[in-house]
């Protein structure tokens, strides 16, 4: 939202390195739109724009990057000249990992965050043979679906006949 | 006695503040504090921003990262105005910072003049401190009052400039007494509270540290700590950075924006060693039934976020090593051993995505490349959305590396100001701006 400091970059030809993570979307509140309020998407996408094309008719060296051997190209052309440039990373568009919903029990979610590697914290705290006591299930986070609910709550009823004394 | 005009006398206190440089962009309304700022080119730089808001941004993030109040300008009205979001961002932060703001002429106001309108209202809201010379002469107290104040209440300070009496002479009598100024000496620990902690921290069970920006400066006090009582250590977002990341006990910043180790952690602790922190989304966190030791210098922190037991009203440093000192070491506690290999997991989950050649990029390979060829020193003024989260995540801060967001105002568009900032602030470091196309459009 101030991109045209670009100008200011340039004009006192500060060395500085603009990375922008291109995803085409107000990540953040995507995956809020998506996880918390369960609604469709509303207003959150951004079209793509050659980033590199803006800053070099604002007087700064412009490149946009798709691998990562080109962003360490990249990179590594900064780091031999003065004053600011910008790479425009064409990023992925999907979602970081939900570690608030965290839901290592559903295959769904392990499917769409590549999370076959992940083991929820239970299976740690079991190998150290200690019993988990858990933390309270926050109801409070409205618009939850009643399913994500049910399912919480039989986890935790699971969960609470294990607990340790 | 020689006589100066009103707005030299204006950056003269400031420069004496030992402040060399000075974030703006002028209008009509500041012409007379222009004229000042080109009788100061030699001794102050003045960077013309291209928008007021990213002047005020760069004053505020200058604080966050240097520790030295930041200064910026706008004019009367649209100029004004503008300044908000960066106010804001230095108010929630309790960031010292001053703007300047230009009025019309005292004959034009309040007579519905072309961008007059009542500047010390607008204000007051925003700022910690807020005041409109009432008279030349004024000019350079108040220049120094608002800093002085700005320091004290941790807060953005308005001074509010007529034009006219920037351009009439005043003596040049005012001496800045900068050095009486010491750093802040927050007290050492009670006895008492040291004794309670220490009683506490024996017979629980799963202890953990949950760190924030008010232990700071007390680094390797928190890995000490961590080390002797086996406390796993998390922190707030902007807690990130105190410890190193790859210190094995900091399993990271506790949230939808940090890594899953950390999440699962506060929801099985039975003791929380609370220092400087108080996230707001803290009071989601933790069972209830946790004790707190909790550590701050601010009175009104104690038991904000969660029910606290043992109140430390001290500073972060002295009372972790008061604790040290006092108490006994523990063994792992199964809560410690399962968060490392928690951690672990996750870092070697993480890890095996950094050479994937999927498209778009991840963001491991690119994170990976910014870790490899950052200098150890680098700054990295980060943006507002899900480069939070990346950089939570992925961002392996070590050495003399700092870093800037926006935190409780979190507002998008901070990148930029913040790096033009480091990059006068640090002329010879190497200055990354991070952003998403949302917080950088």
């Amino acid at each position: 939202m101030m991109n045209q400091e670009l100008l200011t970059m340039a004009r006192y030809n500060m060395h500085i390195l603009n990375v922008v993570f291109t995803n085409e979307t107000l990540g953040y509140i995507q995956a809020e739109q998506e996880d918390e309020s369960n609604q469709p998407l509303s207003g959150v996408i951004i079209p793509d724009n050659d980033w590199a094309k803006v800053a070099e008719g604002m007087n700064v060296k412009g490149v946009v990057v798709r691998t990562k051997k080109e962003f360490e190209e990249a990179v590594d052309e900064f780091k031999k000249m003065d004053g600011p440039m910008l790479i425009d990373v064409k990023y992925t568009h999907n979602m970081p990992y939900s570690t608030e919903l965290n839901s290592l029990d559903d295959p769904a979610f392990v499917k769409k965050y590549e999370a076959e590697d992940l083991k929820p914290f239970s299976y740690f705290a079991e190998s150290m043979a200690w019993k988990l006591t858990l933390q309270p299930v926050h109801l409070n986070m409205k618009n939850q679906n009643l399913k994500k609910i049910l399912l919480l709550i039989q986890f935790q009823v699971l969960r609470n006949t294990n607990l340790a004394e | 006695m020689t006589k100066i005009n009103g707005s030299d006398a204006m950056l003269k206190v400031i420069y004496d503040w030992g402040i060399d440089h000075i974030y703006g962009f002028p209008g009509g309304s500041f012409d007379s504090s222009m004229n000042a700022i080109y009788d100061f080119r030699d001794k102050m730089k003045f960077i013309e921003v291209r928008h007021e808001e990213a002047g005020a941004l760069a004053a505020s993030s200058e604080y966050k990262v240097t520790g030295k109040l930041g200064v910026c300008f706008g004019s009367a009205g649209p100029g004004a105005a503008h300044l908000f979001n960066g106010l804001y961002d230095a108010k929630f932060d309790k960031t010292p910072m001053l703007a300047i703001v230009a009025n019309v002429p005292t004959s034009r106001q309040d007579i519905d003049f072309f961008q007059a309108f009542d500047e010390d209202k607008w204000f007051l809201d925003a700022s910690v401190w807020c005041a409109s010379a009432k008279t030349p002469e004024l000019i350079p107290v108040l220049t120094d009052e608002a800093i002085r104040q700005a320091y004290a209440r941790k807060g953005p300070a308005v001074l509010i400039i007529p034009k006219d009496y920037g351009w009439q002479k005043i003596e040049d009598n005012f001496r800045v007494n900068k050095d009486a100024h010491p750093e802040p000496n927050y007290p050492a620990p009670t006895k008492t509270s040291v004794d309670e902690a220490v009683k506490l921290l024996r017979e629980a069970k799963n202890p953990t540290m949950y760190i924030g920006l008010g232990a700071k400066d007390a680094g390797e006090e928190v890995k000490e700590f961590a080390e002797k009582f086996k406390t796993p250590i998390m922190s707030s977002y902007l807690g990130k950075g105190i410890v190193e990341d790859k210190f094995p006990a900091y399993i990271g910043t506790i949230g939808r924006i940090g890594p899953k180790a950390a999440q699962e952690v506060q929801g099985a602790t039975d003791l929380v060693v609370w220092v400087g922190n108080n996230s707001p989304f803290s009071v989601l966190w933790f069972p209830k039934n946790a004790k707190v030791i909790q550590i701050d210098v601010d009175p009104a922190k104690f038991g904000k976020r969660h029910s606290t037991d043992v109140s430390m009203l001290a500073d972060a440093k002295k009372a972790l090593r008061a604790i040290i000192d006092a108490g006994e070491e523990r063994r792992e506690s199964p809560l410690y051993k399962a968060a490392i290999a928690d951690r672990e997991n996750w870092d070697a989950w993480q890890a095996s995505f950094k050479d994937s050649d999927e498209m778009p990029v991840r963001p491991e390979p690119i994170w990976d490349v910014i870790n490899k060829k950052a200098d150890d020193n680098a700054v990295f003024a980060i943006d507002v959305g899900n480069v939070n989260v990346d950089s939570c995540r992925l961002l392996n801060l070590h050495d003399d590396q700092k870093w800037t967001t926006s935190g409780l105002h979190a507002t998008m568009g901070y990148g930029a100001p913040a790096a033009l900032m480091a990059a006068t602030v640090y002329p010879d470091r190497e200055v990354w701006q991070l952003a998403g196309d949302g917080g950088f459009a």
